[in-house]
């Protein structure tokens, strides 16, 4: 146990190292974007893009937090089984926190990049809309007593709630949006990175993801504790 | 899915609102109130009235639907009579489909009265064609009603159910919400015809895949 | 007519019914007795494909009720404590509507004339009694003519006079070979209508009960449960 115990503190301390230097890059190392990029002259995205780094991790997670609990709220509904019930709300709690993460990066980008905070721009709308879903799949869960009733009635909007994935991602390519593309009409890449660029991008996509497991595994631990005091169990 | 059990349970709420009308007078009194509220907070003369007021008029809507929709399944589970209707031998999703049917003429007798009530006295012109505006008005109010049906028969068994319900169907229709005011907007501002011609296409679109995962999913809310 | 083989349902980590197996013949009048939390509306709900039974089979005139609910519901009539019955109709406009939903064309006239409402047929339930609303109750559980009746504490909240005409009316209904399964807390009330019945405490049937005997050896049955 002990002996496992250093392994996972020496893995940990080895990725928070990578992420940290992953961000040290992506704002410190990286170069501006390229000259035929910019919108105008002194446009701030020359720098600014580098914010993508950092909003494009937080949505995957959030995406990846969204499919979990939609997997896990079909099993639940399937096997009744208080298992899927745990991990489903797990991952809902990590994914609002994720969420909140996306929104603030939104506005920042934002702001940098359109002049305000907040302006309404689709991906903006509909990312606050997953985070108000998550809100209402939590606060529908404290209003219920029975465990059964609560995992079954949660499970049902964990699947309507996942329908704002889909709508998110395709938000700024049937609405107007000023929000950058991966890809644009013909398929191809607006900005592409360079080889620095997709090293930083992959070190703090492992290092996000890694933190998203490692925040489920002590979130279905801590509830699984609370389930065995709640019963009485030993 | 059984028309014939649809309509008669769609036909009994009907009677029995029109007996009591305990609903109907609440939910119109409601969007009487609101109306002349947002009418009093507004400057008449105001340029930006007309860019704001179909926002308004769609909010008004929303929330007297809401008070129309927490009533449809409670009352039924008050009563108890949720139960005998469960042990007939209709599928539980007909039940579903008749207070969405239901729902649905319930807001729109109350749109037929706040509608006009609200072009006095925003001392509002409809620019772009009316019947226009009445297909935005009405696609959104069916959106609002499915998903509205849906949540308000899952939220029965919690606890202050009303507040949760709300917290819950707004974020889910808030691509509907948005769209209708942006098309709202459209038909009431610019005379030309069809300009929302590609909310409306959206609309639909996520409407029909709420109405899809609600069918499917509503038999979950009434087994214990 | 109804059988029940090992029937399990457990709320979260409630057990309610803990392997309990039955057997009601056609036209016997069976009779579900225990105290409060014994499981009895447990069982019910579950005979009335309301609830779904965590392990086990119920089977109904020779008919699974998880395999084909809709069959079984239109065999089985419930009358319940609650007479599932809107206030702001007519006794009237109350059946025609369960009518339809049963698929059925039913003598509503002869129906309420069998329960003694003929009269009133046209008054808003709102307005009626407590005993009334049971009686309207059972031709609501008629309409479609089912071979078996459940009756789940019929009479709770019923004064002594509604409660003779009750019994008056179920016997009628005895006699045209109706299986009867009667849930109550009063021993007179099954002894009253059944022969035969089970004991049910903690989810589990404790004795099969003849109710033919006379009343003290079968309390001291019951006494002994409460101690």
């Amino acid at each position: 146990m002990r002996f496992e115990r250093k392994y996972a503190v020496a893995l940990l301390a080895a990725l928070w190292a990578m992420v940290l230097y992953a961000m040290y890059s992506a704002l410190f190392r990286l170069g501006p974007l390229k000259e035929e990029l910019l919108r105008f002259e002194g446009d701030p995205m020359r720098h600014g893009y580098k914010i993508f780094f950092f909003s494009m991790e937080t949505a995957a997670i959030t995406y990846l937090a969204f499919t979990v609990l939609l997997v896990a709220s079909i099993l639940y509904l399937r096997s009744k089984d208080m298992k899927w019930d745990v991990i489903g709300s797990s991952s809902a709690k990590i994914g609002i926190v994720f969420t909140t993460i996306l929104l603030v990066n939104g506005a920042i980008f934002s702001k940098v990049g359109w002049g305000a905070y907040w302006n309404w721009d689709p991906r903006q709308t509909t990312s606050l809309m997953l985070w108000f879903i998550l809100a209402a799949y939590l606060s529908l869960r404290t209003a219920i007593d029975s465990d059964e009733t609560r995992a079954r009635l949660s499970a049902i909007i964990g699947i309507f709630g996942f329908v704002g994935v889909p709508l998110t991602h395709v938000s700024a390519t049937i609405w107007v949006s000023n929000h950058p593309q991966l890809y644009n009409q013909a398929g191809k890449a607006p900005f592409s990175l360079d080889k620095a660029g997709v090293s930083v991008f992959m070190m703090m996509m492992l290092g996000v993801l890694v933190l998203y497991l490692y925040f489920m595994w002590l979130t279905v631990k801590i509830e699984r504790l609370n389930q065995k005091v709640l019963s009485g169990e030993r | 899915m059984n028309p014939r059990h649809i309509l008669a349970v769609t036909k009994k709420d009907i009677k029995a609102e029109l007996r009591g009308k305990e609903t109907l007078n609440f939910m119109f009194l409601f969007s009487f109130i609101s109306l002349l509220m947002f009418n009093f907070a507004t400057d008449p003369y105001s340029p930006t009235l007309k860019d704001v007021a179909p926002g308004f008029l769609w909010f008004v809507f929303i929330f007297t639907g809401m008070l129309g929709l927490s009533r449809a399944f409670l009352k039924e589970k008050e009563t108890g009579t949720l139960e005998g209707l469960q042990l007939a031998p209709l599928s539980k999703e007909d039940i579903l489909y008749a207070k969405i049917i239901y729902n649905l003429l319930l807001m729109l007798a109350i749109e037929a009265v706040a509608f006009p009530l609200f072009i006095v006295l925003f001392n509002y012109e409809i620019q772009g064609s009316v019947a226009e505006a009445l297909i935005v008005l009405t696609l959104g109010n069916i959106g609002f009603v499915i998903v509205g049906s849906f949540m308000s028969a899952l939220v029965m068994s919690a606890r202050s159910r009303e507040l949760v319900l709300q917290i819950i169907v707004l974020p889910l229709l808030l691509p509907v919400i948005i769209l209708t005011i942006i098309a709202l907007r459209k038909v009431m501002i610019f005379a030309e015809p069809l300009l929302t011609i590609g909310e409306i296409k959206l609309v639909v679109s996520y409407v029909a895949i709420m109405a899809v995962l609600s069918s499917l999913l509503f038999e979950y809310i009434l087994e214990e | 007519m109804i059988r029940v083989e090992n029937l399990t349902k457990s709320f979260n980590r409630l057990t309610a019914l803990d392997g309990v197996s039955l057997h009601v013949k056609r036209g016997e009048s069976f009779a579900l007795l225990g105290p409060n939390g014994a499981g009895k509306t447990t069982l019910v709900r579950i005979l009335s494909t309301l609830l779904r039974p965590t392990s086990g089979t119920v089977a109904i005139d020779g008919i699974d009720i998880l395999e084909d609910p809709v069959e079984a519901k239109k065999r089985i009539g419930v009358v319940s404590h609650n007479p599932f019955l809107y206030d702001e109709l007519t006794a009237l406009e109350n059946l025609r509507f369960y009518g339809e939903l049963y698929d059925c064309e039913p003598e509503i006239t002869a129906l309420l004339k069998e329960v003694n409402l003929e009269d009133r047929a046209r008054d808003l339930v709102g307005t009626y009694s407590r005993g009334m609303k049971q009686r309207l109750s059972i031709a609501r559980a008629l309409l479609h003519d089912p071979p078996i009746l459940i009756l789940d504490e019929p009479t709770s909240g019923l004064d002594m006079t509604s409660r003779k005409d009750f019994y008056r009316l179920l016997q009628q209904l005895k006699s045209r070979g109706k299986t009867f399964l009667l849930t109550t807390h009063y021993m007179e009330e099954a002894k009253e209508l059944c022969t035969r019945g089970v004991l049910l405490n903690k989810g589990r049937v404790v004795s099969e009960l003849d109710l033919t005997r006379p009343e003290e050896e079968l309390e001291g049955i019951f006494a002994g449960l409460e101690g």
